[in-house]
This record gives structure tokens, sequence and C-alpha cells, in this order.
């Protein structure tokens, strides 16, 4: 018989500390469970949310094509270059231990801190600056600071170069992003616009199409671990990126060229304050096939001022990066982007009196041979002074086609009023001025039309003053005279397709409505098309082997002051479509505040629409038909002749049908002029061999030709034993008011005798 | 009732010499006296006479209680075994699901861990089974030697250039071959053992409150100088967490020991202040306690850099228990051991258990322990004397108190110390010494009273 031999006391004493451990235990487990379970959801989101990590990928944005299937917008790889400031902080560590423990250890080991040669290496490959890079280095917490942005290929590999030479694999990374890459720079820079740092469209086609260029981005779910690792996860995801689609525009980048080309050359030469642009249309579908405004800008650098811009910011005086300064850069940034064509509106002019005259003849108020007398001006009830002609000494009697072609005011003020102001105004409705012309491009302004129209305005309206209107709604207008009377949708967009080729939208190019009957367009144009060809104001939109439909204009800004006060400010335009026979491209060149010389559309803008067609006709594989005063003009082709025997040369002369004079006795060409390549007028051409011990040695002097008449240039320059070459407006003899404008070799000039002498003739009797 | 002293007279009490009777009546308290003489009751009231008959109905029920116990030397307590190899099994298997991420990442052998765990659960259990059969008079004969050696180990650990420091704080010492070894766990162990052996060979000194004795020396002053010495050296480590455990030991010991309630209530009242007011001026433990109030209270609104740095263990061990849920996401399928949760597979374990074993698998953490003091209350309460007795409820009492710490610190009640959980918590000599320690409770177990079968 035993009993326990611990005290009572002491085990009394023990139980209430085993009592007093339940007690901590259970309120520990109170705790835990108000943890766990009271909680849980909310703990268990921030869990989730501090190991996965969602990455975006990057939708490529589409590639905007030409009709042609020419990128003219694409992407290029760029590289994002960061920093991770823990593993360098780490790379640090190892680098003292490995010095701190010396002997071996230490081999190898730089003696720079990681640091130092991190920012001094990236610094002069980035030309970010050292304390930059310092700064990022310093938060040493962080795995990804970024270094530089938009690192090109060339730099990039300086930086992988770099890593690799000093083994900086866990301290600097690359991350590959696209850039937005323009192949053509300047070209269409307003239409196709551009993206901003984002990747978003900001302006043009960019902006419009944004969506469908987009794409949509993908995501990437992973959970990650406290050292970076991927770890299995339940709501790990993979959606892949959808690619943005391609935008197939309807622009052709050879007739985009060319119309630059001759915006240019009339921006040079008229000095247009308020700049020059012109649209190229495809009559039938309204697809835009060039548009372009000047000055421009590159689109690969499209914040920085063209020249212009620049000029007026340096002339403002303001200092750089003062208020006054920044606020106007950014104005004429703004400026710089508008696309002219889509965003500005402008007094069409005398452009407009095609369509007056197309509803008048379709209302039948008029026909093409009514009689018309022309005083220099007309006298309209509720108007004081008698509204002028632009010819004030008048045209006198003229038929309806003579006036039209000789852009007479008071013809088109006299069958306006005939037409009356209701159909008038609906007409212009008709013609889709009073609504937006629906063209895919962002910011079209809306017309400027009376909202009721007196007696007056309907004058000055029929010949295309006082009210306002857009080029793009003009020629969208002229357009539906030249395809007979359909009103199309001016557009660029013609598909999208996608990576594939797979074409995933095409645009609609029905038309609208039809606004005139074709018989009363066939009427109309064969008027413009003799307006060019024959004695009328648009003669100088003639190309040989085209027949050719245009109008110029000319419009005085009523709301705008020159520098002196004066209401001198003028827009000089011309419209123009070919073939007149089955028209099929219609462009208009739109010079606004020509400072230089003319202000007249058919002086600063019916030349250059000559130049355009003439170039663009061919291409569009519009057969040339000349007639055959123009057949006479054809140039030829001179081929070398050096070396041939002088009998062979001779009859070669024969066959191409060109005069010749043969110098020396040899019997074979040892030289000749002009040399072979050269381009010489049939009619006009003559060819010098030279053979023998004979040598081009004489020489004569260049005439001064400037200023003459044609007829009168052509024989001064033949008569000095010269060659002609014409460029620009081709048909100079049949009219008398041609005279030459630039001659090449300037006069004077001592040249050898058979050289050709390109000279420029232009109508400068033309005034509206 | 047990606080009174002239409950040291009844026939029960073991230890009291019998020439105690004959010592010269207490002249303060006459009534008293002849009140405790069951022989020649005098009953002087009613009121005192249903007092009388009380305790004597409560010394029967003793007496009956203590017969039905027989002390025989069996085997050793089974249940006891089994929650040790239980919480050992536990403690490996999660001990390696805890560290298998980070020592993949920072050792590149996911096992590095596990390995480590597994050799010295394997040198424990071996340690613990020759404790075994180390008789109680053997362990006893080696009080003296283990507080030398303690002292020595704590006092070579604070010469610079032989203790390793980690941080401000150098408890380290190492061995060759072995590796790094923490004095101040062995230092535990013998200030039980020291204590046991004070507490038992002085008990009378210590529980004399008649006049001429020395209570508060014997009982107070002794004890607190046994644990004091040890804990005030391992203080000098800067080892707060270790000098917090030495010193709640000892007074759980003095408290079970049967120093007098009223010195433990006055020196723990004077320790209170002490430590509010060290936690008011000090600067250090000043923003620890500011991190911990905000993690316990407003855990959600955290400033971002503290949550990135002060408090980003605790924020993160909350994360750990809170995504766990009921039943957890599973064994093995903790996202927050993976580099979030900064060494997992240390003091923290226990935020990684309550991530993968839910509700369910905490409550069998603590279950465990508790059983673990349980058994352990049992073993001291039948042990064959005093010493032994203490020295199993010391051992005891040091593991569940580092549990309850730990867990404490781990759920943000209480500031973070840097406590490692019993079993759990990776730790090579403190694992084997935790062993040893079981070894020596199953040891006391073979010589328990057990009750008549």
């Amino acid at each position: 018989m035993a009993k326990l031999a611990v005290d009572h006391r002491v085990r009394q004493r023990s139980a209430i500390v085993v009592v007093f451990f339940c007690l901590l235990f259970l309120a520990i487990a109170v705790r835990v469970l108000f943890i766990q379970v009271g909680n849980y959801e909310r703990y268990q989101g921030i869990v989730n949310n501090q190991i996965t990590r969602e990455s975006t990928i990057k939708a490529q944005r589409g590639k905007i094509l030409d009709t042609n299937m020419e990128v003219l917008a694409d992407n290029v790889t760029v590289w994002r270059v960061f920093i991770s400031p823990h593993g360098i902080e780490e790379a640090e560590k190892a680098r003292l231990e490995a010095l701190a423990k010396g002997g071996k250890a230490a081999e190898g080991v730089s003696l720079i801190p990681q640091a130092e040669l991190i920012s001094d290496g990236l610094s002069e490959i980035l030309g970010v600056s050292v304390e930059k890079i310092n700064e990022l280095a310093a938060d040493t917490k962080m795995l990804d600071k970024t270094v530089a942005r938009n690192v090109e290929e060339a730099e990039a590999e300086a930086v992988r170069a770099f890593i690799d030479a000093h083994g900086l694999q866990t301290q600097i990374y690359l991350e590959a992003t696209t850039r937005r890459n323009y192949n053509y720079d300047n070209l269409a820079a307003h239409t196709i616009g551009f993206t901003g740092t984002d990747g978003n469209g900001l302006f043009g086609l960019e902006k419009k199409y944004d969506e469908q260029l987009s794409g949509e981005d993908g995501y990437y779910i992973v959970a990650r671990d406290g050292y970076a690792r991927e770890m299995p996860f339940k709501y790990q995801s993979y959606i892949d990126a959808q690619n943005g689609a391609n935008l197939v525009t309807t622009i052709d980048l050879r007739i985009q060229y060319e119309l630059e080309r001759q915006l240019e050359a009339t921006y040079l030469e008229s000095g247009a304050a308020n700049r020059v642009c012109g649209v190229a249309m495809d009559v039938n579908t309204g697809a835009v096939l060039a548009i372009a405004t000047k000055g421009d800008f590159n689109l690969n650098d499209p914040w920085t001022l063209n020249d212009e811009s620049m000029a007026k910011l340096v002339a403002s005086g303001y200092t750089e990066g003062s208020e006054e300064y920044n606020k106007l850069l950014s104005e004429l940034r703004y400026a710089m982007w508008n696309n002219k064509v889509v965003t500005e509106l402008y007094e069409p002019g005398s452009t407009f009196k095609i369509i007056t005259s197309a509803m008048c003849l379709e209302e039948k108020v008029v026909s093409p041979s009514d009689p018309f007398y022309c005083s220099g001006g007309l006298i309209v009830p509720g108007w004081s002074r008698p509204i002028h002609c632009h010819k004030l000494s008048g045209h006198g009697h003229v038929t309806f086609t003579v006036g039209l072609q000789q852009s007479c005011n008071p013809v088109l003020m006299t069958i306006s009023q005939k037409l009356g102001i209701d159909k008038f105004t609906s007409y212009v409705s008709a013609f889709g001025y009073r609504e937006k012309t629906g063209i895919d491009l962002p910011g079209e302004a809306s017309t400027i039309f009376h909202s009721s129209m007196s007696i007056v305005d309907l004058a000055t309206a029929s010949f295309g003053q006082n009210f306002k209107v857009t080029p793009i709604a003009q020629l969208t207008a002229i357009c539906a005279v030249a395809n007979g009377g359909y009103l199309v949708t001016p557009h660029l967009m013609k598909a999208f397709v996608d990576d594939d080729g797979n074409v995933i939208e095409t645009y609609d190019d029905s038309p609208r409505r039809q606004v005139v009957s074709e018989a009363t367009c066939r009427t109309l144009i064969d008027i413009l098309e003799e307006g060019v060809s024959g004695d009328g104001g648009a003669k100088n939109a003639y190309v040989a082997g085209y027949r050719v439909a245009a109008k110029t204009g000319t419009s005085e800004k009523n709301d705008k002051f020159d520098a002196n006060g004066e209401k001198t400010l003028r827009i000089g335009s011309t419209v123009g479509f070919a073939p007149a026979e089955n028209p099929q491209i219609a462009v208009l060149i739109m010079v606004d505040e020509p400072m230089n010389g003319s202000v007249y559309g058919s002086i600063v803008a019916a030349p250059y629409v000559s130049n355009f067609l003439e170039v663009v006709l061919p291409y569009m594989g519009v057969e040339a038909r000349y007639t055959e005063e123009e057949l006479a003009k054809l140039e030829v082709n001179l081929l070398d002749y050096t070396g041939w025997l002088v009998s062979d040369a001779v009859t070669s002369m024969g066959y191409v049908g060109l005069e010749y004079e043969v110098i020396g006795d040899g019997t074979k060409v040892t030289a000749q002029i002009p040399a072979g390549g050269s381009q010489l007028a049939k009619n006009t051409g003559r060819v010098i061999f030279y053979t023998g011990t004979e040598t081009p040695a004489a020489t004569v002097n260049v005439p001064d030709v400037m200023g003459k008449s044609a007829s009168a240039a052509n024989k001064m320059l033949i008569d000095a034993g010269l060659n002609v070459r014409i460029d620009g407006t081709q048909n100079y003899q049949s009219g008398s008011g041609a005279v030459v404008v630039a001659q090449s070799p300037a006069a004077d000039t001592a040249v050898a005798p058979g050289t050709i002498v390109t000279v420029e003739f232009r109508y400068l009797d033309g005034t509206d | 009732m047990q606080e009174r002293p002239n409950q040291a007279h009844t026939p029960s009490s073991r230890e009291t010499p019998p020439q105690r009777l004959s010592r010269p009546a207490r002249p303060v308290r006459p009534a008293q006296t002849s009140q405790r003489r069951e022989v020649h009751p005098v009953p002087v009231s009613a009121r005192a006479l249903r007092q009388q008959q009380k305790e004597l109905a409560l010394e029967e029920r003793r007496r009956e209680e203590d017969a039905k116990y027989v002390r025989v030397l069996t085997g050793i307590d089974r249940p006891f075994l089994v929650i040790v190899l239980a919480l050992l099994a536990f403690g490996v298997i999660m001990g390696f699901s805890a560290s298998y991420a980070y020592a993949s990442f920072k050792y590149g052998d996911s096992l590095y861990f596990f390995k480590r765990y597994l050799l010295f659960a394997v040198i424990g259990l071996i340690a613990m089974f020759l404790c075994l059969y180390i008789p109680i008079r053997g362990i006893r004969m080696l009080t003296f030697p283990g507080y030398g050696f303690a002292i020595v180990l704590l006092l070579l650990v604070l010469i610079p250039g032989v203790g390793l420091a980690e941080g401000d704080a150098q408890r380290w010492l190492y061995i060759p071959g072995v590796g790094t070894f923490q004095p101040s766990e062995l230092a535990k162990l013998a200030m039980i053992m020291m204590m046991a052996w004070y507490l038992s060979k002085f008990s009378e000194k210590i529980t004399d409150t008649r006049p001429g004795g020395h209570p508060l020396l014997w009982g107070f002053g002794g004890s607190c100088c046994v644990f004091g010495l040890i804990a005030g050296l391992v203080a000098l480590e800067h080892h707060i967490s270790g000098t917090i455990i030495i010193a709640g030991i000892g007074v759980v010991m003095m408290f079970v020991g049967r120093v007098n309630m009223k010195y433990l209530f006055i020196a723990g009242a004077i320790l209170m202040v002490a430590a509010v007011g060290l936690i008011v001026f000090s600067n250090y433990g000043g923003t620890r306690i500011e991190v911990w109030k905000m993690v316990l209270f407003d855990p959600h609104s955290i400033p971002k850099d503290i949550a990135r740095d002060e408090a980003y263990q605790n924020l993160q061990g909350l994360y750990a228990i809170g995504s766990g849920g009921f039943f957890g996401v599973g064994l093995g399928n903790s996202f927050q051991k993976s580099g979030y949760v900064s060494q997992p597979q240390n003091d923290f374990i226990f935020s990684i258990i309550c991530e993968e074993l839910g509700f369910v698998g905490a409550v069998a953490v603590m279950a465990l322990f508790l059983g673990l003091a349980w058994r352990g209350y049992l073993i001291a309460r039948n042990a064959p004397d005093l010493y032994s007795s203490l020295l199993v409820f010391g051992i005891v009492t040091q593991v569940t108190m580092q549990a309850i710490l730990n867990i404490g610190v781990v759920t943000a009640l209480i500031p973070n110390t840097g406590i490692s959980l019993p079993f759990f918590s990776s730790g090579g000599t403190s694992l084997v010494i935790l062993m040893t320690e079981m070894g020596i409770v199953l040891s006391v177990s073979r010589y328990s009273y057990q009750k008549r079968s």
C-alpha cells in the first residue's frame, strides 16, 4: 500500500499551471479561428494577389498598306532596358565577400563597385545620365527599374555585349517591345497619322481605325514565388493576344507620290501662306487615291515642327520654355498636323460653277447654246452695286458654254436666279455639301452654308462665294458630275486583312444617291473638256493625249485681311477629271493664300493638275489618244549614234523623222548633239552628227526666251541651232497666250549647237 | 487552503519530520494551534467545527485516492511516448514541406533541411532512449556538473571570437563537425535540473513560514538565484527570447515548488513594471511594440514601407494562416513558404502548418502540445519524489511555454521575440536536447506511482 510521493500542494499547483496552459491554448485557438475562418477570403485574396503576376501580351498593331499592299506603316522591334537593383545589390555583396576572402576567391573580381560599373556602362551606351541610373539602382528592393525605352537594335546589341563582357546577366535585362515605323516619313503624313507612346492612334487613320488596328491584348496569369520563379497555380491562364487587322487603304503610293510632288512644287512656287492641299479620287467609287497637305511633317518624328512652323515660333520671339512659347509650340503642332483636305473649310469659288451649271442644266433652265451678255457685272436685286465679273471689261455676247468655260460670273448669276433659291438649296444639299461626306478620317469639318438665302446670297453662291466647304466635299460633288450623277462617299479604307491575307472586311463603296442625270453630266463634261483643250480658262490643265475636264477657281477670302488690312487674300484652286469620255480620276489642288506672283487658280493650281494627270493617267492604264497635232509634237528618244556609219545614221534619221546635219567628212559618227538618250520633239528636233576629226567645238549662246510666246521662243532657239524641249503644258501652240516662264540652260550660256534647251510654257491670260 | 503552513502537520505529509510536532507552540495564533489538533478537538465554534470536519473529509479522500496508487517499476508512459513520436513525425513532415522551396532556392537542394531534420531526429531518438536507462539517481547526480558546464559554455559564448555573433546577438558556439550550437538550449535543461534539486532539497525551508523561518530568503531568493544566474548570462548574449523562457520556467517552477504566492505576486508586479518601462523607454522594443500593435489590430492599413520591412514577416505569417481556411490548401501546397514567409522552416513554421492544414492542423498541433503537457503533468504528479516531479514538470513547462509563445508570436498575439516551435522549427542541437529531455521525462515515468489495475 502506497500513496503518491509528491505533495498534494505541488500537484495542485501543477494542475493550476496545466489549466492555465489550456486556457492560453484556447485563446490562441480562438485567435487562429478568427484569422483563418473569419478573414479567410480576405487573406486568400491577399495571397493570390501577392503570388500572381498578370503579364500583358501586347497585340501587334496592324500594318497600314497602300492599295497595292505596299507597307506604309508597320512595327519594328525596339528594346526596353531595365536593371534589377536587387540583383545589383546581391552581386555587390558577392563581390565584396570575394574581395574580403582574398586569395583565390578574389581572382578576377572587379575592383569597381557594381552600381558604378553599370551606371557608367549604360550611360555611355544609352545616353542616360549616370546620376539617374544610380538613383534607380538605389531602390534595392526592386527587381525592375526601367533605364530606357525604345532602344534601337544597335544600342541593344551594345548593351548585350556589355552584359556579356562583365557577366551582368542578373543585373541588366532587355525586353523586346515594338515601335511604330512609317516607311515613307512625310508621305501622306496627315492622313496616315501617328500613335502615342502607349501605341494608341492619335491622328489620321491611326486614330480612326485604332480599334481595328490595335487588336486585343492577351493575358498571362501566372503564380510566382518570392524568388520570381513560376510555380503551379490553379488559376494560371494564358490568353493569346489577337493581333490588329491590317488596313489596306485606297491610297496608291505612286499617285500619292505624284500628287505630293506637284503640291510641293506649287507650294514652293506660290509661297502659299496657309499651305496647299490636294486630293485625288476614283470618281466611281469615292476611293481616295491620293491626299496630301503641304507643309507636312515626318511621321517618324511628328512632334518636331517643320521648317515653316519653326520659323513662326522663332519669329514670335518668345523665350524657349516660357509659357507662351509652349502654348504657341503646341498650337503650331496642331496646325501642322491638320489635314487641310478634311478639317479646313474654304470658299470653293469658280470650281463651284460646275455644280451650279449641273443643277441648271438638269432643271433645264439653261441649255449650252443659250446666249448671254456680260457687261462686266450684274445688278442683283437687294444689292446696290453690280456684282462684278472677274473680267471687269465683260465677256460680251457669249453662249452658256463659252460663259462657263470663261468662268463668267453674270452668266452663272443669271441662270441661278432662274433656278430659284429653293431648288438651288436643295441641290446643294443633294450634292452632299450640307452633310459630312463621311470620309473615314477624324475631324471632318461641316459646311458653313446660308440657313436662309437671299437673292444676293444666291447670286454670290452661284459662283462659289460666301459659303464654305471642305476640299473633300467639293471634290466629292465634282465626282458626282464626273461619274454620271452619283454621289459617292470618299473613303480611305479599302479592306481589312489579317496577317495571312484573309479579307476580314471590305468597304461598301456603293453611291449614296443619284443627284443629276447622266445626260446632264455628259453635256457638262464636254463643255468643261472644251474649256481645257479649247480656249477656256482651264487651258493650263491640258494633257497631251488625254481629254481632261477641268475648272479653275480663285476665291476671295472675305473673312481674313492681309498685312495691310485689305481683303486681297485669295485661294487658287483647280478641279479636274479625266479622261473626259469616261472619267476615272478626279483631282483637286488648292493653294491657300499664294504670296508670290499670281493668285489665280489657273496659274497656281491648273498646271500642276496637268502635270499630275500626265503622269497618273498612263499609270492608271488610260490609253493616250493623240490628235494629229499632238502626234507631230511627240518626242522621240534619240539613240546614241556614236560609232555608226554616217550612212546608217542618216537612214535612221529618216525613220524617226528628225532633221539632221552632218559636220565633217568622215565615214563614222564620232560625236552627236544632242547626246544619245535625249528627248527630242519630232517636229522641231535637229540632230548634229560630227564625223572624222570634227568635234563640237563651236559654241552658241543661248538666247533669252523668257516671257516670249511659244512660237517666238521656239523660232529663236531653233534659229540659234539649239533643240527645244517643252516642260509643262504642251499644247502651247493652240493658244496665243502661253509664254515661257522658265528656261534651262539660262540665257547667254555658251553651249554646243544642238543642245537641248528646256523651256516651260504657261498661259497667263486666264484669270479665274 | 494549501497556503496554510499548518497543513504540513497532517499525517499525509511524508516530508514532515515528527520532531516538528514538539516545537514550541506558536504564541501568535494559539486558537489555531488548538484547532489543528484533531486528537483533542476542542471546537471553539460551529463554523470552526464545520471547517475541521471538511478538512477531515478531504484528508480521508486523499488517503483513499493515494491508496489506489502503487509505486511500481513498470514500463514507460506509453501515451507520452506516442505524443512525443507523433510530434516528432509531424515536425519532420511539416519541416520538410515548409523548407523544400526555400532549400531549393538557397542550397539548390530541396531536401537540404529534410536531411538535417532526419539526422537530428535520429540522433534525438537515440539520445531519448539512452536517457530512458539512466535512473533518476543518475540524472540527479548530473545536476551540479550540468549546471556548471552550462555556465562555462554561457561564459565562453560571450568571449569575442569564440562565440559567433548574428546581428547584435552573440549566442552561438561553433563545434567542429557538428555545426553551430546554442548553449542557452543546454542551459535551460541545466537550470531546470538545478531548480528541481534546489526546490526539493530545501522544500521545508522554502515553505517554512513560522517564526525563525526564512521563506523569502530560501524560497524566493534562493530560487531566483538559481535561474537568475542562467537568465542573466543569457541576457548578456542579447538573447531576449531565451531570457524570457528561462525566467518563465523559473517562475513556474517556483510556483509549483511551493514558493509563497505573496512573493511571486510582488516579484511578478515588479517584473511587469520593469518590462513595461523597458518597452516604453527603449527605442528598439518600442518600435517593435508599435509594429506589433499595428499587425494585431489593423493589419490591412499598415503603411507600405513598414509592411515591406519591420512588419513583413508578421504580416506574411498572418497571410499564410488566413489563406489556409478551415481545411487548408493541402499538405505541400503552401504558396507563402515559397519566398514570402522568409525562412519558413524556422520560427514561423506554424503559419505554414495553418496554411497547408488549415484550422484542423493548427488545432492538431496545439492538441499534441496540450497532450504532452497533460501527460507530463500526470508523470510529475505520480513521480517517486519531489525532485523528479519538479524536473518533469519543468521540462514539460519549457516545451509548452515555448509552443505557446511561438504560436502567440506567429498569430501576432504577442510581439515578435524569436522563439522556435519545439519539434517543428529546424535546429539541430536544440532538437537533440529536446529529445534528451523527453527521455528524462520517460525515464521518470518508469518510477511512477501507477493506479492499481
